[in-house]
């Protein structure tokens, strides 16, 4: 009985499933951020100012009479070092704006012992969580209605965070 | 609309003569903005039956109710155009004609009709079609603060006209107007682009540097105004003299020079000079010194920001004021000239710059005075507008941050043998100074450098002071390094005795029994390294032996001193009732030894008077002693103890008279026996022999 020929196919397989489980596991990986790349420096243009993301093309929603009347009242930028600010007060029924100008990616999330109450986007324990990877030049908005002081986090390195204090 | 339909189907169908015309018929101008106006000019030959002229959004109105004939008519200018205004526009004519000055409310395209009739050939007609465009968009960005402290925040407010989308850097696509709070932590561009449906458009350059404008991809007619920007006053209120000269703005060889500073000599600053543009005008000189001291004026930009106001010593004013934007120069300070204004260019370019090319664009600076009286310059700026073409507004803002200024050191040893590293790093800073300040030394040591280390050793005792101080943007930050050097310190025994300091060491770990920790201490001072004192005091700690120690608070008094491990004492008397007494090191009173007492002839010892005597004859015992309990005396058929030997509990006596013995009829034996108050004995004894009788033989 020739033996070879079948311990060489189980050879095969077992490094086409070792292959398969290495792939998904740095994807599953990657997907919670647990090795998320460290964001690169900030392109500056030749006047030390940083380099903003291109625009996106025009969304309909983007166009000036759609925009919401209310608006933002607290921009938070986030760079290659972090949110800007990295703290910010509002009131309640305000809405800040998170705008990714980095050159990587963010996921705004509630972070801490202390998470934005009811989730309601069905996408993680709390409404503050923008559900999904934003690009560089993207932005998501999210309107507190509650008081007190909520701490967020990139989901993709929550090393990263940075709180805003609702107040009445 | 169908009513107008018919009407001008009907002026068409009309017979038209050979003899007389329409020369010409025409809008200018032509196209026109929105809520612009344009003029119908008209030219007619041999017209002798009048003219009447309908179209727009008033075709009905004029063509029912305003019908003008033209009698007679003249070549280019209408005799009822001559007589309400000429044909210079606006045209001011009565009633409901007045609205030519306002149909023009929409984009689109509207023909009007000239209709003229020859009694020699009938109807004549010329048809101009004036194109309403939509206006280009605007937009524009304020920030409340610029520039902002390092950590800050700012309200950026933004606002725009006829657009369709407006999008900020870095903040994304917004409404057409509203404010927000950003807080950048570096220079950052909140530049606003609009879009819109119509046509034409403008980009603005308002900040100082270099960039890159991309010439629309078509266009009519593009016109780029060039502002250098604006001198800085000057000031020798605080030993400085000459400001800021500005910088030079640029568009595709069109240069605006900044200004000069109000300087030396205490004059004015000379405006800057401007070249390459089809309209070239030189900056405003600032105004001198005046005689009393104040300073003078900033010049004001050609068509640009106004200059500040000089400083008004008898006001108390000491700065001059900043000069107004674009360009403007700053005024003088205390004892100080104002800056000369940036230069003013513009041309307009048709067809000459390549759609789509990049052209470089230099915004000056604006300059500042280093004394800080000295009003600041204002920055230059280059502003582009284009008609047609690419229906887009830029207005540039950029939003500048201030330093941050970072120092550390690598330890924080005292020792001043040791080296460390000084490390200073900084964050939005053009330029950063680093001071080292040793005591006892005047002047202090400097490096510069926005980042930077200096190893060192600092052998000075004493605190060494180092600071960083960083400017950019027109602020400033400082941190500050304290480096505290000392002699060596001692160390004994596991405890570390700083410099010039003291500690307490012992002899011995365990103090002897009876005796306290400090009995056996020594404090001990530590100079440059070394304890004063006796070696022999080597423990840095020490604990006790427990022990009670009995002492005499006075005569009477016992005092018990008790004594723990951790050397606590406590102390109770206790009082001794006479004749007993305290004796050191005693827990219990002491009672004196007995003694006997001298009475006259008698000792106080045992004694017997006559100490012979006759057969049946008697004796008188004699004893006097003190500090006894008890005595017993005895002898022969006598025996006297307690109150019978005369005691009284701590003494015994016979009496003066003695005890008188029984009849002694041999040779008798008296003993006494006391029991001391101290316990001891006391023994003796006394004989009383027989005196012998002689007979005679």
């Amino acid at each position: 009985m020739n033996v070879t020929r079948p311990l060489l196919w189980l050879a095969v397989l077992l490094g086409l499933l070792i292959t398969l489980l290495v792939v998904a596991g740095d994807m599953a990986m990657k997907n919670i951020g647990m090795f998320a790349p460290r964001q690169a420096e900030q392109p500056l243009d030749q006047n030390g100012v940083r380099i903003p993301p291109p625009p996106p093309a025009p969304r309909p929603e983007d166009m000036t009479a759609a925009q919401n009347p209310k608006g933002f009242q607290l921009l938070v930028s986030y760079v290659n070092t972090g949110f800007e600010p990295r703290e910010g007060t509002i009131k309640v029924d305000d809405t800040v704006r998170f705008v990714n100008n980095s050159t990587g990616q963010v996921w705004i999330a509630a972070s801490g012992s202390s998470l934005y109450p009811a989730a309601q986007n069905g996408c993680g324990s709390s409404a503050l969580d923008s559900c999904r990877a934003l690009d560089p030049g993207e932005s998501w908005e999210f309107t507190f209605t509650k008081k007190g002081s909520w701490r967020f986090a990139n989901n993709l390195d929550k090393s990263v965070d940075g709180v805003i204090v609702v107040v009445q | 609309m169908k009513k107008s339909f018919l009407t001008i189907l009907f002026f068409l169908l009309l017979p038209q003569s050979a003899f007389a015309g329409i020369d010409s018929f025409y809008a200018s101008p032509n196209p026109v903005m929105v809520n612009g106006y344009s003029v119908l000019y008209w030219n007619i030959t041999n017209i002798d039956g009048g003219c009447y002229l309908y179209g727009g959004q008033f075709t009905d109105y004029i063509t029912q109710d305003t019908p003008y004939y033209l009698y007679n008519g003249t070549p280019s200018c209408p005799v009822w155009r001559q007589q309400y205004g000429g044909c210079s526009e606006p045209p001011t004519w009565p009633g409901a004609q007045n609205d030519w000055t306002n149909w023009l409310y929409s984009p689109g395209d509207y023909p009007y009709t000239l209709g003229c009739y020859s009694s020699s050939d009938g109807w004549h007609y010329a048809r101009a079609t004036v194109t309403v465009l939509a206006p280009p968009p605007t937009c524009s960005v304020t920030l409340t603060t610029n520039p902002i402290p390092y950590g800050s925040s700012t309200t950026l407010t933004w606002s725009s006209t006829d657009a369709t989308t407006m999008y900020i850097n870095n903040i994304g696509y917004v409404s057409a107007s509203d404010s927000t709070i950003v807080g950048p932590l570096a220079a950052t561009d909140y530049s606003c682009t609009a879009t819109g449906s119509g046509s034409g458009g403008s980009q603005t350059y308002t900040s100082a540097g270099t960039f890159s404008f991309t010439v629309p991809s078509s266009y009519d007619t593009l016109t780029a105004s060039v502002w250098g920007g604006g001198g800085s006053g000057s000031s020798f209120l605080s030993g400085q003299g000459q400001g800021g000269n500005a910088g030079a703005s640029s568009f595709n060889g069109m240069v605006s020079a900044g200004g000069g500073s109000g300087g030396n000599g205490l004059s004015g600053g000379t405006g800057g000079s401007a070249s390459g543009g089809s309209v070239n005008i030189n900056g405003s000189a600032g105004a001198d010194m005046s005689d009393s001291g104040d300073g003078g004026a900033g010049g004001s930009a050609p068509s640009g920001g106004a200059g500040g106001g000089g400083s008004n010593m008898a006001g108390g004013i000491n700065s001059g004021s900043p000069g107004g934007v674009p360009g403007g120069a700053g005024g003088g300070g205390g004892r100080g000239a104002g800056g000369g204004s940036g230069a003013y260019a513009d041309k307009a370019y048709v067809g000459t710059l390549a759609a789509g090319s990049s052209v470089t664009v230099v915004v000056g600076s604006g300059g500042t005075d280093p004394s800080g009286y000295g009003g600041a310059g204002a920055v230059g700026r280059v502003s582009i507008s284009w008609t047609g073409g690419t229906s887009s507004a830029s207005q540039q803002a950029i939003l500048n941050v201030g330093p941050n200024a970072v120092l550390s050191q690598s330890t924080s040893s005292t020792d001043p043998s040791t080296s460390y590293t000084i490390t200073w790093s900084s964050s939005n800073a053009s330029a950063c100074t680093v001071y080292a300040k040793s005591p006892g030394v005047a002047t202090s040591t400097q490096w510069t450098g926005i980042s930077g280390s200096q190893a060192t050793t600092s052998a000075i005792v004493g605190t060494h002071t180092w600071q960083t101080y960083c400017t950019g943007s027109g602020l400033n930050s400082s941190a500050y390094v304290i480096h505290t050097v000392a002699n060596a310190s001692c160390t004994l025994d596991g405890t570390t005795v700083p410099d010039g300091s003291s500690a307490t060491f012992y002899s011995a770990q365990t103090a002897p029994g009876g005796s306290v920790c400090s009995s056996i201490s020594q404090t001990r001072t530590c100079s440059n390294g070394t304890l004063s004192g006796s070696s022999s005091y080597q423990y840095a700690s020490c604990s006790c032996t427990p022990a009670t120690v009995y002492t005499c608070v006075d005569s009477q008094t016992i005092a018990s001193t008790t004594t723990t491990t951790t050397c606590a004492t406590a102390t109770t008397n206790t009082s001794c009732v006479a004749p007993s007494f305290c004796s050191a090191g005693s827990p219990t009173c002491n009672y004196p030894a007995p003694s006997f007492t001298q009475s006259g002839s008698y000792s106080g010892h045992l004694q017997t008077r006559p100490r012979v005597v006759s057969k049946g004859g008697t004796t008188r015992v004699f004893w006097n002693i003190v500090n006894v309990s008890d005595c017993t005396v005895s002898g022969g058929d006598d025996n006297w103890s307690g109150a019978g030997a005369g005691c009284d509990g701590t003494a015994c006596t016979s009496g003066s008279p003695g005890k008188t013995s029984s009849a002694i009829n041999q040779r008798t034996r008296f003993t006494l026996s006391c029991t001391g108050l101290d316990d001891s004995s006391i023994y003796e004894a006394a004989t009383v022999d027989i005196a012998p009788v002689f007979r005679e033989r």
